[in-house]
């Protein structure tokens, strides 16, 4: 099942608590402001804060 | 006769009402200390419902919810409720509270929320604490009960609690592969 708008309309950054938005390849989810990324595995949205990746790496 | 057996722990999910957005980092924090780091947090949810808080917190209300990483035994709810009373009481002002905390445990069967008061359709816990059994899971989604609260009852809040439940079995799954050593 592949992640929803629906989906970013009920989860925000765990950290921020900020919206996020999915990346373009679509197996990650975006915190500008904390310049996040939250992994997608199996098609669970890991919205851990020490499992995220920075955004720029 | 059937064997009583525990029963698989529950994802701990904790709503909270507030009016002042500048104490939901407090909050959050406070509630993190206790319970662990959040793996799911929703966006702000209208809370325009009932009028019953805001006679104590103002208007307009806004509601937050969170689940938490570390899954918890069933059996620790009304433990649960009495500690988010007292984070609730650290936010108080002239005796009114400015962050209402709702705590509840989600399992694949069903979501039930923690309260101090009484009615029909709830259960004592102990402790002053009772078990309102707030949405079944049924046909794939969560369902409302009549008793249901209406926000509890509308799409945005059941959406996101289904989100933690697929979340639920994923940590389950990863719980009983560490269990089998994989």
């Amino acid at each position: 099942m592949a992640i929803s708008e629906e989906l970013l309309e009920i989860l925000a950054c765990p950290k921020c608590k900020g919206d996020i938005f999915l990346n373009e390849a679509g197996d990650g989810l975006v915190c500008e402001h904390c310049r996040l990324v939250y992994e997608i595995r199996d098609d669970i949205p890991i919205m851990l804060i020490d499992e995220a990746k920075p955004l720029d790496g | 006769m059937s064997t009583p057996q525990p029963p698989k722990p529950a994802k701990l999910v904790i709503g909270l009402i507030l009016k002042d957005e500048a104490l939901l980092g407090p909050a959050a924090e406070a509630l993190e200390q206790c319970f662990g780091m959040p793996d799911m947090v929703s966006p702000w949810l209208s809370f325009d419902f009932t009028d019953y808080y805001q006679r104590e917190m103002g208007a307009p209300l806004r509601r937050r919810m969170f689940s938490f990483r570390a899954l918890v035994g069933q059996e620790t709810l009304s433990e649960v409720k009495l500690e988010t009373n007292r984070i609730e009481g650290r936010f108080l002002v002239d005796g009114h509270r400015r962050v209402n905390i709702d705590p509840g445990i989600l399992t694949f069967e069903r979501f039930v929320l923690a309260t101090g008061k009484n009615y029909t359709h709830r259960i004592y816990l102990g402790r002053g604490i009772f078990a309102d059994l707030t949405l079944l899971f049924s046909g794939g989604a969560f369902q409302p009960l009549p008793w249901t609260y209406p926000d509890y009852a509308q799409a945005p809040l059941r959406g996101f609690l289904e989100e933690v439940r697929r979340r639920y079995r994923y940590d389950l799954k990863g719980r009983e592969n560490q269990e089998a050593g994989c």
